[in-house]
């Protein structure tokens, strides 16, 4: 059996008197892949906050790497990458510039295409010599997305990878999810998009949770 | 058959005349009550406002005229020439900062609003815009003549010859009068006919300003002008001052009334009736925007939008590509080396300004009264200077996951991002320490006191990059003796790493050298701790 990278145990979410994650299990190993599904409010970012390490749970418990998730998130931060919010980008580089830099930073560890091949994979080759100020909101969301899987990492968390992106680019993004899995990480998304869940359920368990109390 | 004509009408009325006279009648009604409201909101703020100038104004004008002592100490019967010199030195340096201020949408305000009347041709930008002009005019005004006659009144006061009422109001008109010059300035900055002429002419005031700071009083041409109402233009000195019953006099030179008065006619017509028709209403709504946006966000704890406001980036080189010989080893310094060429006006720019810093640090090693100014004025230029040298720095604390992309977490990437601020310093401080040789001299203290600068200036960078947003604590309330200090933490906060320069080139030259490690200490922990915030982020 794989190495157990995520191991969540009952954990809920309460902000003041408004619980925001319902008790939420969840386990995964290396090379599978968890889609976190639910309508909005349903607390699937909450979740992958918890996971990531940048909030603490009410109760229970978000183990990662074998460690409290916060700590796992000091001590592995090779291991780890997350697309929650805006890629940390620089804004005076190239696309292109941008993923050269990785592949250089991580020389060694880097076992992914090269920059003129995985921009052409994610079909942002034309933008390849943009700087991330002048893309549109898709092309945004695409450049981080390919970003973040360019970087070497044996656990991916993403927040809703498919926002902002049409029917074309969600396909491309459920196929550079599905490299990742192939490439044996493992890969926790929140999503409100069928064909990545589908994708994702075909390599783990569903994180269904449950509409808000409103 | 009126009558049917009548019936016909007002069936074809959507609404009943009567009952539509009672909605109008209303509907003023409700208008006169709402503009009632408005001038009372009005008086209410006026009432406000004079009782503040009435509280604060004599507060303001006694610690001017405090100011202006120092102008009359030893200046003996030159202390019009004195005054003249510091006048023009301020001119210079509100006509360069009047520039600036056009890149914030300033000082001619225009809204979103007004634009798209002015751009659509409904308004005609003068007969919108004349009343601010107005509004300018007079505070500028009202500004430089509290101003002048503050500062002459300190100055004669400390020369042993007071100046009256009447003195005072002529010299308060004069600076009132030179004011509207770096508020032209500053509009025409607005204008993009007038831009190139506005900055040109900001530059050459500016190095008059210079010239005449350097030479002082004793300027040769300025002396005889301002002392004697009589121009001479001999080097070697000119006559004594005039002395008519052994009083010296105290108001304003002939030559200065008359420049005041020129300069007031000039600009007042450019400002009324050329510049606001050249304006650039859409720009300057849009710069205007961003300012209000960005300081209502700063009133919030927000820092994050000032970089955007004080310097637009404006990325050259798009084919310029990463140093190959720096790139495998050495990824994020190829990056800061790319980043820099491909900004190269900010990085000829700061260089200068580094170098001037660092000669000013050593200069100031020498001691003497003007040490402590010297190097204070040395670490804030080489601060303001290492601003373009941390530009990764700072782009890499602005991230959302600092760092994320890049193997070692933030304390790695925040190191990897060092030498290149540390180069560009070591180089600056080195070119400073020649200028200062060459100028004065330099010896193992200058040596300290430039390296110390340089410590300061990064260190200050790095701990600043790590909060861009004032913690909670700076907004709770502090009971001061001029009520809550609040306002007064949060400012603090912002300008937390000027203070800290301020403070460290200030103890350093005041106290001595022996101070350097515990300043040295203080600025790295702090570095360090901006670091660990980042790791935390």
């Amino acid at each position: 059996m794989h190495e157990v990278l995520v191991d969540v145990e009952a954990v809920t979410r309460t902000y003041g008197t408004v619980q925001v994650l319902a008790p939420t299990s969840l386990r995964l190993h290396a090379g599978q892949g968890s889609a976190v599904v639910g309508p909005n409010g349903a607390g699937k970012s909450t979740l992958l906050r918890l996971v990531a390490g940048t909030e603490e749970p009410t109760s229970g418990t978000a183990t990662v790497l074998g460690l409290d998730a916060p700590e796992a998130r000091r001590r592995h931060r090779d291991r780890i990458v997350r697309l929650l919010g805006p890629a940390p980008t620089y804004p005076d580089l190239t696309v292109a510039e941008h993923l050269q830099l990785v592949q250089v930073a991580w020389a060694g560890r880097h076992d992914g295409p090269d920059v003129d091949e995985a921009l052409a994979e994610a079909t942002l080759d034309r933008v390849r010599d943009q700087f991330p100020g002048e893309l549109s909101s898709g092309e945004t969301q695409m450049f981080a997305l390919v970003a973040t899987l360019y970087r070497p990492a044996d656990l991916v968390l993403l927040d809703e990878p498919e926002q902002r992106l049409d029917t074309c680019w969600r396909e491309v993004a459920r196929r550079l999810v599905l490299r990742a899995l192939d490439q044996g990480r493992a890969v926790l998304a929140a999503t409100h998009d069928p064909g990545l869940r589908e994708v994702l359920a075909d390599r783990g368990p569903v994180v269904e949770l449950a509409e808000p109390t409103r | 058959m009126s009558g049917d004509g009548d019936a016909a009408d007002t069936a074809g009325l959507a609404m009943p005349y009567g009952p539509w006279r009672r909605w109008v009648r209303a509907l003023r009604a409700h208008h006169r009550r709402r503009r009632a409201d408005d001038d009372g909101d009005r008086t209410y703020l006026a009432y406000g406002f004079t009782l503040l100038a009435l509280m604060y104004g004599p507060i303001l004008w006694t610690t001017l005229a405090q100011a202006g002592v120092p102008l009359g100490e030893g200046a003996g019967w030159s202390v019009r020439g004195t005054l003249v010199v510091a006048g023009t030195v301020v001119v210079a340096a509100a006509g360069l900062g009047g520039v600036v201020l056009a890149r914030l949408g300033a000082p001619l305000w225009v809204t979103r609003t007004d634009a798209a009347y002015v751009l659509s041709g409904v308004w005609d930008p003068r007969a919108v815009l004349w009343r601010r002009v107005l509004v300018l005019v007079a505070v500028a005004g009202v500004l430089a003549a509290l101003v002048g006659s503050a500062l002459a009144f300190g100055a004669l006061d400390a020369a042993g010859t007071p100046a009256g009422a009447g003195t005072l109001t002529a010299w308060g008109a004069c600076a009132a009068g030179v004011a509207m010059l770096p508020l032209t300035l500053a509009v025409a900055a607005q204008c993009p006919r007038w831009r190139t002429t506005a900055r040109v002419a900001a530059a050459l005031i500016a190095a008059v300003g210079v010239l005449v700071a350097v030479q002082g009083a004793d300027f040769p041409v300025g002396t005889a002008v301002l002392g004697a109402d009589v121009l001479c233009v001999d080097p070697s000195g000119c006559a004594p001052l005039p002395v008519r019953d052994g009083v010296a006099p105290a108001g304003p030179p002939a030559a200065v009334v008359g420049w005041a008065a020129g300069l007031a006619v000039v600009c007042g017509w450019l400002l009324l009736a050329v510049l606001p028709r050249d304006l650039d209403a859409d720009v300057t709504a849009e710069a205007w925007s961003r300012t209000v946006a960005t300081g209502e966000a700063l009133g919030a704890g927000d820092a994050t939008g000032v970089r955007a406001v004080a310097g637009p980036a404006r990325l050259t080189g798009r084919r310029r590509t990463f140093p190959r010989i720096l790139l495998p080893s050495v990824p994020l310094v190829a990056r800061d080396v790319l980043a820099l060429s491909r900004r190269p006006a900010v990085l000829l720019g700061s260089l200068p300004a580094g170098v001037a810093g660092a000669a000013l640090l050593a200069l100031a090693a020498g001691g003497g009264p003007g040490a402590a100014p010297a190097a204070v004025g040395g670490g804030v230029v080489l601060y303001a200077a290492a601003a373009a040298w941390t530009g990764g720095l700072r782009d890499l604390a602005e991230q959302a996951e600092p760092g994320g992309l890049l193997p070692g977490g933030p304390s790695r990437a925040v190191r990897g991002h060092l030498p290149v601020p540390v180069a560009l310093g070591a180089v600056s401080g080195a070119l400073g320490l020649l200028v200062a040789a060459v100028l004065a001299g330099v010896d193992g203290s200058s040596v300290v006191l430039v390296g110390t600068g340089l410590v300061v200036a990064l260190g200050a960078r790095v701990w600043v990059a790590g909060a861009t947003q004032a913690p909670p604590e700076v907004f709770t309330p502090v009971a001061g003796p001029t009520g809550d200090l609040s306002t007064v933490m949060v400012i603090a906060w912002f300008l937390r790493a000027w203070l800290v320069v301020i403070g460290s080139a200030w103890v350093v030259a005041r106290l001595g050298l022996t101070w350097v490690p515990l300043v040295v200490v203080v600025v790295v922990a702090l570095a360090a701790a901006g670091a660990r915030r980042l790791d935390r982020g």
